[in-house]
This record gives structure tokens, sequence and C-alpha cells, in this order.
């Protein structure tokens, strides 16, 4: 059975350009044929790339200057002053999370609010928490996402401006970044260590929260 | 000599994955018209009728996708099968709007169904040997096909597996309707040679 792995979008781009040897172009066949999912999606494309010639871009319309402002801002703000004194951490225990005595509070609950556990105290399959990071009150909720593995799920407690931006770095590398509107953002599959949650709106960085996921001790 | 305009974009990526700023900026403006359009473009093919909020999110969304995890995706640029930076963010664009289209459960019209063929005058051969019923001879037929180069298996598969239309599996392969036609001539040949040749050595 052919060893399929879905083609990267290099490769994509140079068989749609003709560029692909016929080698590789016998090897892009054969992973097609073994992924239909992937075939459609080659179809998909091939149909949009014949849909108009070349030439057709030239006439296009400008771009509005938001749009392209949008983008630009996406670039990591630069480090800031501002105060990173509030820390949310936890550990794990046992598969559920604990958090660690340095750290805020998780909100009392009844027990019967947290699944899987009989009163607040102790380790929890999920912490929730309220913070207020820069001038925005959120609910974070911290949830075991499997094995050593967390999933946040934010939530701004008022309507949040347009443009906020998440971005949560590790060592000053950005690991996840996704737009906070109304309806929250959610970033899973967090492996053990310590980040930053960084509110950014176009560009300026509105507040930042450290947050550690410690292995179980 | 004409300066090669893919080295100046390959020096701007290389400037965004060694954490330049300047150089992200000039890539943004380098690339946010011909993004902006391809948007449209899928949307249009699609009939998919984006209002200029949604195409505004899906043009942000490439570039979000260029900058995750760390520069992911820009790092991983090699140019390789001399592919462009430009095709490159081509393929990225059109496939993250189509992916953003099927979410929204717009129907992508990929299948013969969709787009039924005009009827031929004289019955198609591959299509009645591909619509053998007996099992035992579309055994037989499955094992001739596996002996064909990996690109007329595709056009098979493409047709008769997936049921494809005939404008989706041009598309794929890059071909226009009438060589399509013409390979589909061709595949049926090698096939009846390879029955031939089997039954010769057995």
């Amino acid at each position: 059975m052919h060893a399929h792995r879905c083609p990267d979008e290099e490769t994509l781009a140079a068989w749609f350009d003709g560029l692909l040897s016929p080698a590789a172009q016998d090897a892009l066949c054969a992973d097609l044929l073994a992924c239909p999912d992937c075939a459609r999606l080659v179809a998909a494309l091939g149909l949009v790339l014949e849909a108009e010639p070349p030439a057709a871009f030239a006439a296009a319309g400008p771009v509005p200057a938001s749009v392209t402002r949008r983008a630009l801002d996406l670039w990591p703000a630069e480090p800031s002053a501002v105060e990173r004194g509030l820390r949310l951490a936890v550990r794990w225990v046992q598969d559920r999370l604990s958090p660690l005595a340095d750290a805020l509070a998780p909100l009392p609950l009844a027990a019967g609010a947290v699944r899987g556990a009989a009163a607040a105290a102790g380790p929890q399959e999920e912490l929730h928490y309220q913070v207020q990071v820069g001038e925005l009150a959120l609910a974070i909720d911290l949830e075991v996402d499997g094995p050593d593995q967390v999933a946040l799920n934010i939530r701004p407690l008022a309507p949040p401006p347009a443009g906020l931006l998440l971005r949560l770095t590790a060592d000053g590398e950005t690991r996840a970044m996704s737009s906070l509107t109304a309806d929250g953002a959610v970033l899973t599959a967090l492996p053990a260590g310590d980040y930053e949650l960084c509110l950014e709106q176009r560009g300026q960085a509105l507040g930042q929260l450290a947050l550690t996921f410690a292995a179980e001790a | 000599m004409t300066p090669d305009p893919d080295d100046a974009d390959r020096a701007l990526l290389a400037g965004c994955v060694a954490g330049d700023r300047r150089a992200w900026a000039g890539f943004v403006e380098r690339f946010t018209r011909y993004v902006y359009y391809l948007v449209q473009l899928t949307g249009r093919r699609y009939d998919a009728a984006l209002t200029d909020e949604e195409i505004g999110d899906l043009h942000n969304d490439v570039f979000v996708a260029l900058l995750e995890d760390d520069r992911r995706r820009l790092r991983a640029f090699e140019g390789r099968n001399g592919c462009s930076v430009r095709s490159w963010i081509r393929l990225i664009t059109i496939r993250k709007t189509v992916d953003a289209l099927r979410r929204r459960r717009v129907h992508l019209s990929l299948d013969a169904e969709d787009r039924p063929e005009p009827v031929a005058e004289t019955a198609d051969p591959l299509d009645q040997l591909m619509a053998v019923a007996d099992e035992a001879r579309r055994g037989r037929l499955q094992e001739l096909v596996a002996q064909l180069p990996a690109q007329d298996q595709l056009l098979l598969d493409m047709l008769y597996g997936q049921q494809l239309s005939v404008e989706a599996a041009s598309a794929a392969l890059r071909i226009n309707r009438g060589a399509l036609y013409t390979r589909k001539t061709r595949i049926i040949k090698k096939l009846r040679d390879l029955a031939a040749t089997l039954e010769a050595s057995a």
C-alpha cells in the first residue's frame, strides 16, 4: 500500500505551474490516489486557477487600506513596559489540574459544576478564573485536553472592541494566535511550559498575563 | 538582464524569517492585492457571494497562516521544484478560501452529477469498460489498471471512482477537455494491450 502523505503547498504550486519532474508527478499522483480528500482539493484548486486568465489580475481593483493595515499589524508587537505581575499557574496532578500556591486562585464553584470532581478543592479537570488583562475582563477556563496538555478557553466578560488579537508566546516565540471576539477564543493542546498571553490591538500590546503549566511534581 | 521578481520575494521572505519587521511590511505590501484578488476570484468561481468583511477576514487568515507557530510556513519554504514565492502564496490563499467555503457549506461543484456532460453520439468504450458489473471481470480490470502509469490511474479514479466531472478532473490534471478525452482513448488501448499480453503469456 502506498504510504500516503498529503502533498504540501510547494508541491501543489509546482504541480499547477508544470514544474514537477516526471518522477515527482508520479509521486504526487500516487499520493492523490491514496487520498480522495487531497484529490478533490486539487480539483477544487485547479478549477479556481483556470477560472480567469493570469492577466485578469492586472485589472483587479485596489485593496482597502484597513485590510492591508490589519495584515501589517499581525507582526508581534515590540516588548512594552506593560506590567506582568499577574500570573496564572497550575500543575498536573494525576491527569488533573491543580493551582500552584503562588498564583491566582481559581473561582470557587459548586461541586456539581466541575466535571468528575467531588469538590472545588484539590486537582480538577477544569479550573476557572477571571482576570483583568489591560482594560479587558476575561474569563479563562483551563481544561485537561489530553495527556499533559491543557486547553484554554478565553471569553471576554463584556463586548470587546474590534481588532483584538490574542497571542500566546513562549521564550519570545509565538506559539498560537487568535482573534478575540465576543465568542471568545480557544487554544488547545498546550503542553507543559511557561507562556505569556498577550492581548494586542492593531500592533499595540494592551496587557499580558503569565501562564505556567507545570509538569507533575 | 531583467531581475527575477522571485529573487526580491525570496529576500523579503528571508527577512521575515530573520525577524525583520520591515521585511514583513514589504512582504505584505507586495502580496496584499494579489491575496485579496485571489480570495475574490475563489468566491466568484464558487458563486459564494462573499461580503467585503468576509474577503477581508480571509485575506487576514492567509497572513496569519504565514506567521503562526513562529512563522512556521515562512521558515519551511524552500522553493523546491522551482516553486516561486508568488505561486506558493497563490496556492495557500486559494486553499484557505476553499477550506473556508467548505466550512460555510458552500457547495463546491466537482461531481459529474452537478455538471452533466452532453451525451456522446457513440458510447465511450472506457465508460462501458469501467461500468462492468461482473465482479470477476472487475477484479481483473483492477489488476490491469494497477499496471498503468500513476497519472492514468489517477484520471480513472477521478472520473470513475470519485465521480468527478470532466471539468474538475481536467482542472486537477492541468489538461484541457480535449486532451482528457484523448487520454481516455489511449488508456483503453493500453488496457486492451495489457489484457492481450497477459492472455498470450498465460
